[in-house]
């Protein structure tokens, strides 16, 4: 199963995951951007990937989930 | 209450650090009547509020003073601006910018060749102007020697001087009020010779686009073979495009990289630490960007009648988002008013310089690079770099940085 990553190490800051997919990315009091859906399903993989590639920062990744 | 901030003062430009001290803390939403009511915003915390609040404060009206938008991406909200940077985003992803250093790099040394043994001259002409000029005309597929031409007038679009802009207010102000803000927009500045010279690369670009010729893997071309939803670019669109691209990404970038090099200069104990520490060239790149953030503010418009920090703004009012001063905000910064390259990189590239939110500058991974590699080969290149003269700061009031630079540096044959 797929798990979907911010890393904050990289993220700027630039709210574009929680503009353009806010189904799946949220925005906490100070603007950090939080993933809403950590395992995205079938159909919300695209909207993640969407995220992935407009991310200013690169700071976002579907990465393996070993749990899953 | 008006406050006796001068954004067009002489000045406030010559030195920005006091004044946005004083604003911050005496006045954080300090009022501006001239040449009519709008007000500029000081704090880290308030400059935040209102970037990520794009529906409450619109960026329809144009990053400037002025009311008028230029139609792409800083002027133009959700919808609009999701195809817009969806769009450019395809030939501008962080990755494909990234990817440009070494090309990037070639340039630099081939600049630097050409004046090297000159030993003296004056950084912002020799270096800082040329680089983003010529790395957006390669993104644009122009010409870079024409487009070097045009530069006067682009900067006048972005960055006029504080008479012609507050002019360029009044009329826009008089025309928003007599025809409503769509007749605003549409009289967006743009000169017929830079017009006539994109339409005739465009139509080049179409015509191989349409013979099913190998095209360039640029900017031009994503903007010219663009189709989402069906829909394609008209010429006038991707012309508001290039022209927005041409200005954003130049002046900007050359402000960076004069800014950069000027404070290391006025500060010869970082100079040395960046010198003997590679690692210190993204902090540096990055500390630079806080301290002197190329573009000092950019407006924001109130959609509606609203409330902020306390004082009633009406509709369509402009209020100033001042970055330079979030970058300079004791409350998130330790020690503002150091130029330190040793901050902790991971909190320091969240300063303001590139803004943030749905606005947040899409160039930014590519004036970063530019800024990385002048700076690297001008330290290697360039040794004993060292001031010649007083600098003379650019007028612009957006703007931050100077427009000449008298440095002298050991050419290679002294040694």
């Amino acid at each position: 199963m797929q798990k979907l990553v911010i890393e904050r190490r990289l993220c700027l800051k630039s709210g574009q995951c929680s503009y353009l997919q806010p189904d799946v990315f949220q925005r906490d009091e100070e603007n950090w951007p939080v993933v809403a859906v950590e395992h995205p399903k079938e159909e919300q993989v695209d909207l993640a990937n969407d995220a992935i590639e407009m991310c200013p920062a690169q700071a976002i990744s579907l990465v393996e989930d070993g749990e899953g | 209450m008006a406050s006796d901030f001068d954004f067009f003062d002489p000045e406030f430009q010559k030195d920005v650090h006091p004044h946005f001290a004083r604003m911050r803390e005496e006045c954080p939403m300090a009022k501006v009547e001239e040449p009519f009511d709008w007000y500029a915003v000081t704090r880290e915390k308030d400059v935040r509020a209102l970037l990520h609040d794009w529906k409450q404060w619109t960026s329809e009206l144009g990053p400037g003073l002025a009311r008028s938008g230029g139609g792409v991406l800083v002027s133009v909200d959700p919808p609009e601006h999701t195809f817009d940077r969806r769009l450019v985003n395809r030939a501008f992803t962080p990755a494909s910018l990234l990817a440009m250093e070494p090309q990037i790099t070639e340039l630099i040394e081939e600049i630097i060749d050409g004046f090297v043994e000159q030993g003296e001259g004056d950084f912002m002409e020799l270096l800082a102007v040329p680089v983003p000029l010529i790395v957006i005309a390669w993104l644009l597929g122009l010409d870079p020697d024409l487009l070097q031409q045009m530069r006067p007038r682009a900067d006048s679009v972005i960055a006029p001087n504080a008479l012609e802009q507050e002019e360029m207010a009044r009329q826009m102000a008089a025309e928003v009020e007599s025809e409503g803000r769509d007749a605003a927009r549409s009289t967006a500045s743009r000169s017929m010779s830079e017009v006539q010279y994109f339409l005739g690369t465009i139509a080049e670009r179409r015509a191989m686009h349409a013979a099913n010729e190998e095209m360039p893997q640029d900017t031009l071309t994503a903007l010219v073979t663009a189709e989402l939803n069906g829909r394609t670019l008209t010429d006038d669109e991707i012309i508001g495009f290039m022209g927005f691209l041409f200005i954003a990404g130049s002046a900007t970038t050359t402000q960076l990289i004069g800014n950069m090099i000027y404070r290391l200069l006025q500060n010869p104990d970082q100079m040395e630490l960046v010198k003997n520490n590679p690692d210190l060239y993204d902090t540096c790149v990055e500390e630079s960007l806080r301290y002197d953030a190329p573009v000092n503010g950019l407006f924001r418009t109130a959609v509606e009648d609203t409330e902020f920090l306390g004082v009633q703004v009406p509709k369509d009012t402009k209020v100033l988002c001042m970055f330079g001063s979030a970058n300079l905000d004791p409350e998130m910064w330790e020690d503002p008013e150091k130029f330190d390259v040793t901050r902790d990189y991971e909190k320091l590239k969240l300063h303001y310089a590139f803004g943030q939110g749905i606005h947040y500058c899409m160039g930014a991974p590519l004036a970063r690079v530019e800024a990385k590699v002048a700076l690297k080969l001008v330290l290697e290149r360039m040794p004993n770099l060292r001031l010649t003269g007083e600098p003379e700061e650019i007028s612009a009031p957006v703007l931050h940085g100077v427009e000449t630079l008298p440095v002298a540096w050991d050419p290679p044959s002294a040694s």
